[in-house]
């Protein structure tokens, strides 16, 4: 039995195009494990596929050894299955404490029925995530009045708030700076070492090689490379199909 | 087989209507993108003019078809150019109350102008039926049919072959799509508002003489015509028609084979809906599904117990110190303010756009008469009883929302409310007729009289307690965990199940628990009055309602009870109504007054002065987060100035 996250040959299609075609990975705690792979090659209906928001053709999906392969999404994220989304995606109308408070909460028997006459106070611990992803100072602002950096940074917090097997990281550092870069991946290995596995999906391969252990390559669909992140690195069906320079030079 | 045919012939007319009000939808939805609650009403005011001018002022009938389209066709750019375009960029909300808005104003307009009454309307063809193998079947039927048929591919004809036409098959894809015809999207919107709306005429006009002419009736041919429209995907004008004709002509023979069911005729179009939607929509949004998340503002609730104790005090004066006629009426508004709340969880918190509350209103009122009267249970516990038979009916229509958002939700809810305005309480075996709908006995609690007729005032104070206890409840659920969910699904239903919300039973707890509140108000109604009557529970006063609470602020509780203030019969109409004299005056004015709140404060009066201060706030935020963001780097001051 395995522990973390393993994907077994999951495939996605629309219609009669293959987004997804057999990719194996595994995501295992206090590891961030890079996905990369040019535009449209799949990586988000790959990580939508896992959680469960689009319907996988085949393949297997199991966490902790257990077969999540049918639950519906919000089974998944309950066991321990979160992302974050590209486009962000959280809930406006709640403050950026309150959009940890919601994530983290499980659903009490009877709760509904006892929230009408006496809700309590949220009894969930956000604290810790609030610090490691230095939000702190933000946690009574609504997520609309932050900078996009900021905002990114709620995503990854909300994802990682109720302490999940794995974390799955959609475009993490779209849109941001190259210092905002380098401090989303030193939160992203602050989170690993408290024991989260992440999948990071992301363009920026300096980033990707900086923090994962192992690192995943996919061009249409297909696996063209998996292994350590030094190897993957030089594959080089990797720097033909995605990087296309020397890699040396980019440092 | 000779009789079903006359059946079927019975219902091409009826058919055809359908079709021709189905194309027109599908026109201005295509031109517009604005789904038009209110088509059905243009061709009911149409057929009034039409009717207006032949028969009271005996103008030869071209002229007077000439003179009523032309009507329509200033009716429809009207409707485009004053209330649809400048919502064009609204949130799917604003754009749906504003073509309600139009729905209300033109139906009360045509009580105002043409009465209230049905009217009947001379025929158009010869009265003497022709025999088509073995069935008889009348000239007006035929004339609807071929028109009906002419019509659709003549449009069909446009959209295929004319520039025009690629134009806006173009525009309904992308904005830029028509401007590379040449074409502006503001001038493709109106022509096919025009002509969408000529064609809604032209569908009036010609079932007028064999349905009759009813300005709320004939507003409610909206159902089947949406239910034509969605077959045809808005899209495949020959399937629009053949939806259309197939709706008329099932609920003829439907209505022929099962005529023990009352209204179950009316019902197949709401089904047809249901069927519909479900089958195409998906239980999240999908990847490129476009969703309009914006809503408006949900503020955190503040204070409840306090504001809570101040207007009882304040309701408590005014029921025993007002003019009876006025307290009165205040005690119909604190009704509403009821169903109002029940609009606030639904609609306000989960994003659920509900327009068949007042349904659920019914089944509480009849229920608690029934409970009081067979099971021998008294006031209070036989209304609470009473609201609790509404749950299961609650969470049965919320089903749909389970696959089904936006937009299209407020077809199904819509068709709901229709339907059981028909079904149920339009059918004497459920309500019960005249003895079944009174109850035994008034209210009464420890000995004290609080009967809704001999003692208005203390009942009013019942209806008050039951007002702040939903209040209290209601702000409890938006402090709670569970609100916090409900507030996640309205704003992303998909990073809300990421989140491990599920959202599905979010969506049917917020369904059960509205209408067990709009039950309650049923309750109240019923013991106030002494008995129910079913006239209360029509399908209008659920849109009534609706569109109050988003005046006022749908998703704020102080803001959406102030707009019961205007409901009909509360101390805001009455004093309109005083004013002016004339009640459908007032309601036109309502109507309009509706339309003009969405288009100039889309979340709602009560956020006015809420929006200056978070603008205020805003700024204050952003300059202090810049101030932060250039200390905390300032090797590297990048951060700044980020939005």
């Amino acid at each position: 039995m395995t522990t973390g996250l393993s994907a077994v040959e999951v495939t996605v299609r629309y219609g009669a195009n293959t987004a997804v075609d057999a990719v194996s990975l595994e995501a295992v705690p206090g590891q961030i494990v890079g996905l990369i792979g040019p535009n449209g090659a799949g990586k988000t209906s790959f990580i939508d596929a896992i959680t469960g928001l689009t319907p996988m053709a085949s393949g297997r999906v199991l966490l902790d050894g257990t077969d999540i392969t049918t639950w519906p999404a919000h089974r998944r994220a309950a066991i321990g299955v979160r992302r974050t989304f590209q486009a962000l995606r959280l809930f406006d109308d709640l403050t950026v404490s309150e959009n940890l408070i919601v994530a983290a909460e499980s659903s009490r028997r009877f709760g509904f029925l006892r929230d009408l006459i006496r809700p309590r106070q949220p009894s969930v611990a956000i604290d810790r995530t609030l610090e490691l992803t230095g939000l702190v100072d933000l946690a009574d602002a609504l997520p609309r009045d932050l900078p996009a950096g900021t905002r990114r940074l709620v995503g990854v917090a909300r994802g990682v708030v109720s302490n999940p097997s794995v974390l799955l990281l959609d475009e993490p550092a779209a849109g941001l700076d190259t210092h905002e870069t380098e401090e989303l991946g030193h939160v992203l290995q602050r989170l690993a070492e408290t024991g989260v596995g992440m999948l990071l999906v992301e363009h920026d391969t300096d980033l990707v090689f900086r923090v994962s252990t192992q690192v995943v390559a996919i061009d249409f669909g297909v696996m063209i490379a998996s292994g350590p992140s030094a190897e993957v690195r030089q594959s080089p069906a990797v720097v033909a199909a995605y990087l296309g320079l020397p890699l040396d030079g980019e440092d | 087989m000779q009789e079903l045919l006359a059946y079927v012939v019975l219902g091409l007319g009826p058919g055809a209507v359908n079709a021709l009000l189905g194309l027109g939808l599908v026109t201005i939805y295509r031109g517009s993108g604005v789904l038009n609650f209110g088509h059905a009403a243009v061709a009911m005011y149409v057929a009034f003019v039409f009717r207006t001018i032949r028969q009271e002022w005996e103008w030869p009938t071209p002229v007077a078809l000439v003179l009523a389209l032309v009507v329509a066709a200033l009716l429809g750019l009207l409707i485009h150019l004053l209330v649809m375009h400048p919502l064009r960029h609204a949130p799917t909300l604003a754009r749906v109350t504003g073509s309600l808005g139009v729905l209300l104003t033109l139906s009360s307009l045509a009580y105002w102008q043409f009465g209230s009454g049905t009217f009947t309307v001379n025929p158009l063809t010869p009265t003497t039926p022709v025999t088509i193998f073995g069935v008889r079947v009348g000239w007006d039927r035929i004339l609807l049919v071929v028109v009906a048929v002419a019509l659709t591919a003549v449009v069909w004809l446009v959209y295929q072959r004319t520039l025009f036409g690629l134009a806006t098959r173009g525009a309904a894809e992308s904005e830029k799509g028509a401007a590379v015809t040449g074409y502006s999207q503001a001038r493709l919107a109106a022509i096919n508002w025009m002509i969408g709306s000529v064609l809604a005429g032209v569908g009036g006009i010609l079932i007028t003489p064999i349905a009759r002419l009813n300005a709320l009736q004939l507003s409610l041919l909206i159902a089947p015509a949406l239910a034509a429209a969605l077959l045809g995907r808005f899209e495949n004008l020959w399937m629009v028609f053949a939806g259309g004709m197939l709706l008329g002509v099932g609920e003829t023979v439907i209505g022929k084979y099962l005529n023990g069911v009352r209204g179950l005729t009316a019902t197949l179009p709401f089904l047809l809906i249901v069927l519909v939607l479900v089958l195409k929509g998906s239980s999240l949004p999908q990847r490129g599904e476009l969703i309009y998340a914006n809503m408006p503002l949900a503020p955190p609730v503040r204070r409840t117990g306090v504001k809570v104790a101040v207007f009882a005090a304040v309701s408590v004066v005014l029921l025993y110190v007002l003019p009876s006629s006025y307290s009165a009426a205040y005690s119909i508004a604190l009704i509403g303010g009821v169903v109002i709340l029940s609009l606030v969880v639904i609609v306000g918190w989960v994003g659920q756009i509900s327009l068949c509350q007042i349904a659920f209103a019914g089944i509480g009122a009849y229920a608690t008469v029934r409970v009081a009267n067979h099971l021998s249970i008294g006031f209070p516990f036989s209304i609470l009883l009473g609201a609790l038979v509404a749950v299961p009916v609650g969470a049965l229509v919320g089903l749909p929302a389970l696959r089904v958002r936006g937009v299209n939700l407020a077809v199904v809810t819509l068709g709901a409310g229709i339907a059981f305005e028909r079904m149920v309480f339009n059918n004497p075996t459920f309500t019960g007729g005249e003895q079944g709908s009174a109850v035994p006995r008034g209210a009464e609690l420890f000995g004290i009289d609080l009967d809704g007729r001999t003692q208005p005032a203390r009942f009013g104070i019942v209806i008050l307690i039951f007002l702040c206890l939903c209040v209290l409840l209601v702000a409890n659920l938006r402090r709670s965990e569970t609100g916090r969910r409900m507030l996640a699904v309205r704003a992303d239903e998909t990073a809300a199940a990421a989140s491990g919300i599920n959202v599905a039973k979010v969506k049917l707890q917020a369904f059960a628990l509205s209408a067990f509140i709009a039950a309650l108000a049923g309750g109240l109604m019923a013991y106030r009055a002494g008995r129910v009557s079913e006239a209360g529970f029509v399908v209008f006063q659920s849109i009534n309602f609706f569109s109050l609470a988003y005046i006022g602020g749908i998703a704020t509780i102080g803001g959406a009870l102030a707009g019961t203030l205007l409901a009909p019969g509360a101390p805001g109409s009455l004093w309109l109504r005083n004013a002016i004299g004339s009640d459908q005056v007032s309601q036109t004015l309502s109507g309009v007054g509706l339309v003009a709140t969405v288009i100039t404060q889309p979340d709602g009066v009560a956020n006015i002065v809420r929006n200056e201060r978070e603008k205020r706030r805003l700024k204050a935020a952003k300059a202090s987060h810049a101030a932060a963001a250039a200390s905390a780097s300032a090797a590297d001051s990048s951060q700044a100035g980020r939005t």
